[in-house]
């Protein structure tokens, strides 16, 4: 293993990338992230998306919030080379309840992990129920995002990301300019 | 912002260790020999830390406190600073200054008694503080030889991964991009030479 600030820094564009790649799969096949992970459904971006430019003399960063954000102008900076560095997601599980959560992309770690509308009792005697409870909701989470990687990378590093996942992420960048 | 809060921030970490798997009684031994000492705020100026348990932060037994919640350990990480707010640093400085410069019949202080002056005042202010405690929950997934950690605070991660290093006598890597790809079984090791290979390609140059 290389030194790990060294591989922190050296592959970081991994992790913006693969939350580029899903923002794209959940807008074009979001079929692939329910037959990963079946305990989940309804997986969308929810309010939250952090896009920025790395390739600028100053590095452009753009936050998309916002309950009906707009994401045009997110479009139009991967358009002009810029990656995504924060998604917020949201999902269902099979109880209909909903989990969000921000995974950042340089360290794919979590913030604001949320099961919505969910109490956790901290009464000394339901103590243990509520941490095997909330652990099975962070795991669904941890599940998720590890499968969706693992996927991710292993078609990064095949002949077909650049013989066909990267025009189809083209396509749809065109599409979606063209939409407005 | 912690594992039975309502919004929680966490990082994952990776146990990479071969050796045999620490027994419960082992794990509740190690805590206790690294657990959160007790000391007086007036002998402490610096941040102090250690171990405490999940249910009892501020007075842990860890030979009869719960650790073992189902399959998984949780704990806690307890912190804690002192903090002497700017005004009274700055009060403190222009009382001392002004006596300072009487005593020595001068009309300023140079850079390096400034900085000196500083210093002592800081750290007798310090000793009359009382410490803030911050407390950070660790849950410990023994199958899966991971440990997640309740905050993204850098400082306090470098902290928690020092101690936890000591305390158990086991490696732990933080997992991000790199890490992820060298841990994962699924994943062949030719594979991953082909990604550690990989730079970067701009969608639309490609």
């Amino acid at each position: 293993m290389i030194d790990i600030a060294v591989a922190y820094n050296k592959y970081k564009f991994a992790g913006f990338e693969f939350l580029t790649w899903l923002w794209f799969v959940t807008e074009t096949k979001p079929e692939i992230i329910e037959d990963i992970t079946p305990e989940i459904k309804d997986f969308s971006i929810n309010d939250k998306i952090v896009i920025e430019n790395f390739k600028e003399d100053s590095a452009e960063k753009i936050t998309i919030n916002g309950d009906k954000a707009n994401l045009d102008e997110g479009i139009l900076a991967i358009k002009k080379g810029a990656l995504v560095t924060e998604l917020k997601i949201i999902f269902k599980t099979g109880d209909d309840i909903e989990v969000k959560s921000l995974i950042k992309g340089e360290s794919l770690d979590i913030s604001g992990f949320n099961v919505l509308k969910y109490k956790f009792s901290t009464a000394p005697e339901e103590i243990e129920g509520s941490v095997i409870e909330k652990v099975y909701f962070l795991e669904l989470l941890t599940n998720l995002v590890d499968k969706l990687f693992q996927k991710f990378i292993l078609l990064r590093i095949s002949e077909e990301w650049k013989n066909g996942e990267l025009s189809k992420i083209s396509q749809w960048i065109e599409k979606r300019r063209g939409s407005y | 912002m912690g594992l039975l809060t309502s919004t929680s921030s966490f990082l994952r970490y990776k146990i990479d260790d071969e050796s045999q798997e620490l027994s419960l009684e082992k794990i509740r031994l190690c805590l206790k020999e690294n657990q959160f000492p007790e000391i007086a705020d007036s002998e402490i100026s610096e941040p102090v830390s250690g171990w405490t348990s999940y249910e009892n932060h501020f007075d842990p037994d860890f030979e009869s406190d719960h650790i073992k919640y189902g399959n998984y350990i949780v704990f806690c990480l307890r912190i804690d600073k002192k903090s002497v707010p700017k005004k009274i640093i700055d009060k403190h400085m222009v009382l001392e200054s002004k006596k300072i410069m009487q005593e020595t019949n001068k009309d300023y202080l140079s850079k390096n008694e400034k900085r000196k002056l500083k210093e002592d005042i800081l750290l007798r202010l310090s000793l009359q503080m009382p410490s803030i405690p911050d407390v950070y929950d660790v849950l410990w997934m023994p199958e899966k030889k991971e440990v997640i950690f309740f905050t993204t605070q850098k400082s306090v991660n470098e902290i928690f991964e020092t101690l936890f290093r000591l305390t158990f006598k086991t490696s732990i890597v933080r997992l991000f991009p790199y890490t992820r790809v060298y841990f994962d079984d699924g994943i062949s090791d030719p594979k991953k030479d082909l990604f550690y290979s990989s730079s970067h390609i701009n969608i639309q140059e490609s």
